[in-house]
């Protein structure tokens, strides 16, 4: 019987893992202005300027002091509209809202999808 | 001659008295050193980033609506919030802001929620409609959390194990909750509601947060003495009886090794608690919106607690639903638990759902409150300890004497609410007395009832458990 459970609660386990990486959420990231994310900003982010954007292939290319990277966000990427410099509160945006010359973070995931992307606004 | 013999004399009176004086001063000096070393040897310094982060967990607001983390986490209430101790606050403490700051009247705090049932506001699934997009959850106590956090899949922090922004560890979970509860508007804008802890303070944050509580985890059997309380201690072992073990491994908070892996540490699981009827924040007629646990969507997840601090730390469960531990323990042989995902796992694992008799589910219950007691015990004195030997300021020691107080007191509450160990509970209020009149004291007068209070808490001990 105890190899039974073993085989189950382990089943359970490994599902339960899977899905609190896949869908651990942080609410408060929002409002966290672009390279103060904790633990993340520099460690986990890229941080630069959009020069180019696909809106039609969903892709966009950022220079930052690391050189320049493509980056093509999935359908669960969050983004955020970093509104802190105008004193005003961080909203939800969506991909539409990346422009060229708007300085961006963006948070990649252990497996190199886009987790977020902050976008700098005034 | 005379003269000569009077110096002579004078001289060897002199000699004497020299010699004798050495010799006084030789025993004046051994006598001191005999009693040093029966005082115990001085610990060092109490660490420096622990004693920073205290003093911000209890002092710092962050620029924001003036509470800090000690608003909700109460040193005099095990770093958690109950409804009993929230009746004894002043209308002008901090954790009420909600009422008497107009900027956040509204869709920040349920002041009936927190005044009746310890319930916070969290957004944990966004903010973009404040007024329906919220739950409200009680608040967890912060002991132990150097056992208790750490799994698989990263740090588990809050009720749902992702309380967290940044990289979700415990160190970034000040960033999240300056940004939740201390804002001044709720346009939560940084540097404008609140300002961000910088990285050293969320280092002595986590520090101070880390040191709380047990560092270790407990390793059942414990040779308890109390008939009933070594009883509940089988039946939450036994893997066809309590089954309790295999989620809370040595009342702790990790699954059990041998069941789920040896890096499993902290787990989330679906027990049904939302599932409950009749819960008492739906009572109220308020708006209390399901709870969708881990995720957005929530998976209905909720992570699990350790449970030896359980006992004096109710209500219980992340919606506060159930107020005594017996109630707690009894929770596990209803409905709500055996049909949810939690439950059925283990009724198809072990052919049965949890199903204990009355008596049963009051001897777990008895085994959670002894346990807790023991750890009472040891905390307080480990604080006593701590005011002696480690502290550099009278009032420091002051502080250290409280807080082993106030867990001597939490002991005597916990076993006398069911019974439990009468003599040994004669102890621990011998043991209040005496700190308490310690405080009144200082020196050694203080010290020779600290000393006293440590001897009957062993006195306490000795009855509960084998040495």
């Amino acid at each position: 019987m105890n190899n039974w459970i073993s085989r189950h609660c382990l089943n359970l386990a490994v599902l339960m893992i899977a899905t609190g990486v896949a869908n651990a959420q942080q609410a408060t990231e929002r409002y966290i202005p672009i390279g103060k994310s904790p633990g993340v900003s520099i460690e986990e982010s890229f941080i630069g300027t959009i020069t180019d954007i696909d809106y039609t292939d969903h892709k966009m290319q950022i220079t930052g002091t690391e050189g320049q990277k493509t980056v093509a966000p999935s359908e669960s990427t969050r983004y955020f509209l970093d509104r802190t410099k105008g004193k005003k509160s961080n909203q939800i945006a969506t991909f539409r809202d990346c422009e060229v010359g708007l300085k961006v973070e963006i948070k990649t995931k252990a497996d190199g999808s886009i987790d977020w992307i902050k976008i700098e606004s005034g | 001659m005379v003269d000569n013999y009077r110096v002579r004399g004078s001289m060897r009176f002199d000699m004497y008295f020299v010699w004798r004086q050495k010799h006084v001063w030789t025993a004046i000096l051994t006598a001191t050193v005999l009693v040093a070393c029966q005082v115990p040897p001085q610990l060092p310094p109490e660490d420096g980033l622990v004693l920073e982060g205290e003093r911000l967990f209890f002092n710092e607001t962050f620029s924001g609506n003036g509470r800090t983390c000690g608003t909700c986490h109460r040193a005099e209430d095990n770093f958690a919030l109950s409804p009993n101790f929230i009746a004894t606050l002043p209308p002008d403490d901090a954790l009420f802001v909600a009422e008497f700051d107009s900027n956040l009247a509204n869709n920040f705090e349920n002041s009936r929620l927190i005044r009746e049932l310890a319930m916070i506001l969290e957004n944990q699934d966004g903010f973009d409609d404040l007024a329906t997009n919220f739950n409200m959850r009680g608040i967890p106590h912060t002991l132990g959390l150097r056992t208790s956090i750490a799994s698989a899949a990263g740090p588990q922090t809050g009720w749902s194990g992702d309380g967290a922004p940044g990289d979700g560890s415990l160190r970034s979970f000040a960033v999240g909750a300056v940004i939740q509860h201390f804002p001044k508007t709720i346009n939560r804008v940084a540097g404008v509601d609140f300002r961000l802890p910088t990285d050293d303070e969320l280092d002595a944050l986590e520090a101070f947060q880390l040191s709380l509580g047990r560092q270790q985890d407990l390793s059942l059997p414990l040779p308890l003495k109390g008939t009933v309380a070594a009883r509940g201690q089988e039946i939450f072992i036994d893997r066809s009886q309590g089954k309790c073990n295999a989620c809370h491994f040595n009342a702790g908070a990790n699954g059990d090794p041998t069941i789920f892996g040896p890096t499993a540490g902290n787990l989330n699981f679906n027990t049904g608690v939302e599932d409950l009827p009749d819960q008492p924040a739906d009572l109220t007629g308020e708006n209390v919106p399901p709870d969708d646990g881990l995720g957005n969507p929530g998976s209905g997840e909720f992570n699990t607690p350790p449970l030896v601090e359980a006992a004096d730390t109710g209500p219980f469960f992340h919606n506060n639903a159930i107020d005594t531990i017996e109630g707690a323990v009894a929770f596990y042989n209803g409905d709500a638990f055996n049909d949810s995902p939690a439950g059925l796992l283990i009724s198809g694992a072990t052919g049965s759902g949890i199903n204990l008799e009355s008596t049963q589910v009051v001897a777990v219950a008895a085994f959670l409150r002894v346990i807790n007691a023991l750890e009472n015990i040891r905390a307080s004195d480990e604080l006593l300890d701590r005011a002696y030997r480690m502290s550099q300021t009278v009032d420091r020691q002051s502080t250290l004497l409280e807080r082993a107080a106030f867990e001597i007191d939490d002991s005597i509450a916990v076993l006398a609410a069911a019974n439990l160990h009468a003599v040994a509970t004669q102890h621990l209020n011998e043991a209040l007395a005496l700190v308490q009149s310690s405080l009144n004291k200082s020196g050694t007068s203080r010290r020779r009832l600290v000393d006293d209070a440590r001897a009957q808490l062993t006195l306490a001990r000795d009855r509960m458990v084998e040495s």
